[in-house]
């Protein structure tokens, strides 16, 4: 072999090495801290957390979670924490992918979830960045779709509901050929991510003095070792964290459908259109600030350049004067780019939360949590119908549809 | 150079995550032992140590010197001409300053103890009447010439809000909570002239934001309290707690603008007397029934940047 084939073959063997170091690298499935919320609470608080109350905070987390492979549910006084989350399917859900003995399968959550919602549910898994709109951030407990008043969290049934259909007009995927047992699986690990990033965000307030105790700075919150200097702390602090674990899972376990009224008699007429499309321009539900008056989702408030429109999670991790210094710690950290929020375009029919007429009721009543979307309190019942009937009109008119458009205005004329 | 472009390629595919932060596996396993048997152990939490009567607590809070009003808001799209109808800018609410250099909206509330027992020894007779009140009216939440018109508004986790609107074009009153302490959010559109109410169903541990999202620049805080002992500075500096209970050790926060007073930057006195603050905390012992407490905060005016 000559020199020349000789110094190739070197080439292409170091190239070889490198791609296989870099390509077998799976990193190991943690949970990762809530770097965003953190940093906000810093500078409200004007504390910074310190390496050690870090650690403190992720040991008590660990301690009533468990990890990624061997998650726990936590056991909470009087309260029957197994209506919400059952241990076999946490179990079935968490974890690393395999098939137990019996055949069935195991960490249903890292093989169908954890790409876009990351393995922590903080919404930022590896393909995270490329959709949009981002996957879900459980972690503040913050459900947009879903059938409860607007304080309240999702029914168990609504994000079942959500892991069955899918929704509509994002990446999120139907997973209806999963078997029931599976899908109550996954959708019992969303509620254990949700209610651990809870927990978690309580923590970090707590521990940078913002909370009910106002902890001296570099302090922890719970150690064993406070037990020994400080017994009387160690049980208030033991028992505030069952108590807000209990209040959390409540939260969950208390979560009912809202009432639905039965529309009114003319509901699905025309008058009933005329009358929603009346409230629609009007100024008491106002939708056409944000919506547009094409409906086109093009409103005046999103030309508002001094006041974008942005959801709850995306104001957090990316609050008003940042500056640049705190871009490259929540860049550094993996926090996904701030994106802003588009009002719904009306006219293509496509509606994330549903398109059954009582999930539109619901989105209407409630307003979508965590976004500008605000809840239409002062309307009547019959009010939040015929709006509904006009909204669930537009795709059908001649200009929704300009490819139809000629025919229909034909049509019109004859 | 080929296997440092193929391993740059490589490396900069992946997105950069955060750190994970190391746990101590020995102190979970304990911690979990712990909270799950209930084997805290210790001494009892409750409030052993009873009121003797009642005092009061005033207080002033001050700027260390005058200070320019904050740049007016700007009011933009469709509603501007509404919201400021010869095109002048809105007051910012951020910082008022009054008379004698007063400063309003500063929030001082009871953090210790932590639970106040409800019972006529800790709460004044007077409190227990307006303990499930609407608070409407004058007393309501309200909002005008898109500005709210409370920028710190204080009420306790038992009481109903209405809020209104004396505008005439739609808002839209977003309520950020308290997930800790179960205050609740709310994000309601309120017509013109209209109104809604608000239940928070639980406290903060500190004031939260109100914000409106027709109309960005519209902001203001609130604060739910699971007992009647505090209050907010008005234009004047002033403010006071009535009914405090006497003999016990109490613990209070202050705030303004959702950051506490520090003795970096702030001069707290007691009744003349030098008083420690550290992140909002002070301290008050020693009080006696019929005592009446005269606090006073100094915000040294350089130190927050106020011109």
């Amino acid at each position: 072999m000559d020199f020349f084939w000789k110094q190739r073959l070197g080439f292409v063997m170091v190239a070889a090495i490198t791609v296989a170091l870099l390509g077998c690298d799976s990193p190991q499935a943690e949970f990762r801290p809530t770097v965003g919320f953190e940093l906000a609470q810093q500078t409200s608080l004007d504390r910074k957390l310190t390496d050690e109350q870090r650690e403190n905070v992720a040991t008590i987390l660990e301690g009533l979670f468990g990890t990624p492979d061997a998650p726990h549910v936590p056991a909470v006084p009087e309260v029957d924490i197994s209506q919400l989350l059952n241990k076999t399917s946490i179990q079935m859900a968490g974890g690393p992918v395999s098939v137990d003995q019996d055949g069935r399968a195991r960490g249903l959550y890292r093989k169908h979830c954890a790409h876009c919602h990351g393995i922590t549910g903080d919404g930022m898994g590896p393909t995270a960045e490329f959709l949009n709109p981002y996957p879900r951030d459980y972690r503040m407990g913050k459900f947009k779709f879903k059938s409860t008043e607007t304080n309240s969290r999702p029914t168990t049934d609504d994000i079942k509901r959500i892991v069955e259909k899918g929704i509509p007009g994002t990446a999120m995927p139907s997973f209806r050929v999963l078997e029931n047992a599976e899908k109550q699986a996954l959708v019992q690990y969303v509620i254990y991510l949700s209610i651990r990033g809870e927990l978690e965000r309580m923590l970090i307030t707590e521990t940078l003095g913002g909370g009910e105790f106002g902890l001296e700075e570099k302090k922890l919150f719970l150690s064993m070792a406070l037990k020994d200097t400080d017994a009387a702390a160690f049980q208030e602090r033991s028992e505030w964290i069952q108590e807000k674990v209990a209040v959390i899972a409540n939260n969950w376990l208390q979560a009912q459908s809202a009432e639905v009224p039965p529309p009114p008699k003319n509901w699905g007429s025309a008058e009933s259109v005329h009358l929603g499309r009346e409230l629609f321009y009007g100024t008491r539900a106002g939708c056409v600030k944000c919506h547009g008056y094409i409906a086109l989702g093009d409103g005046d408030n999103t030309f508002d350049e001094t006041n974008l429109l942005v959801d709850d999670w995306t104001k957090e991790n990316w609050p008003k004067g940042i500056d640049k210094v705190g871009r490259k710690q929540r860049s550094a950290a993996g926090i996904l780019e701030q994106r802003l929020l588009r009002p719904r375009n009306l006219r293509q029919g496509v509606y994330r939360g549903g398109r059954r007429p009582v999930d539109l009721y619901w989105r209407l009543r409630n307003g979508i949590v965590g976004t500008p979307m605000p809840a239409a309190k002062e309307l009547k019942s019959d009010e939040i119908w015929y709006l509904l009937d006009y909204v669930r009109s537009l795709p059908f008119e001649s200009i929704s549809q300009p490819h139809k458009q000629q025919r229909n205005l034909k049509r019109e004329r004859m | 150079m080929v296997p440092l472009l193929i391993a740059g390629c490589l490396s900069a595919c992946s997105r950069p995550v955060a750190d994970v932060v190391p746990s101590d596996q020995n102190g979970a396993d304990d911690l979990r032992a712990v909270l799950e048997t209930g084997a805290s152990g210790g001494g009892s939490t409750s409030v052993a140590i009873e009121p003797t009567g009642f005092a009061t607590l005033r207080g002033l809070v001050q700027l260390s010197r005058p200070v320019k009003s904050l740049k007016g808001l700007e009011a933009t799209g469709n509603d501007s001409k509404l919201c400021s109808a010869d095109g002048s800018r809105l007051p910012n609410t951020a910082l008022q300053v009054g008379a004698d250099n007063g400063l309003a909206n500063v929030a001082i509330w009871l953090t210790k103890p932590r639970k106040v027992p409800e019972d006529a020894k800790w709460i004044h007779e007077q409190y227990q009447a307006t303990r499930d009140a609407t608070l409407t009216g004058k007393d309501a939440f309200d909002q005008k010439g898109c500005v709210f018109l409370s920028r710190m508004f204080a009420m306790r986790s038992t009481q109903k809000l209405q809020i209104l609107n004396s505008d005439t074009m739609l808002h839209n009153t977003k309520i950020e909570g308290d997930a800790a302490g179960g205050a609740a959010q709310a994000n309601s559109g309120i017509s013109g002239g209209g109104n809604v109410f608000y239940e928070p169903g639980g406290y903060s541990n500190q004031p939260f934001k109100v914000s409106c999202s027709i109309h960005g620049w519209m902001e203001a805080w609130m604060l739910v309290r699971p007992n009647p002992f505090f209050a907010v500075s008005g234009l004047d500096g002033n403010f006071e707690i009535a009914h405090l209970p006497a003999g016990v050790d109490l613990e209070f926060r202050v705030s303004h603008e959702g950051r506490f007073l520090d003795g970096k930057r702030v001069k707290a006195t007691r009744n003349g007397e030098t008083l420690v603050i550290k992140s909002g905390r002070l301290k008050l012992s020693g009080i006696d029934p019929e005592d009446v407490i005269e606090l006073k905060f100094v915000l040294d005016a350089d130190a927050y940047g106020w011109e």
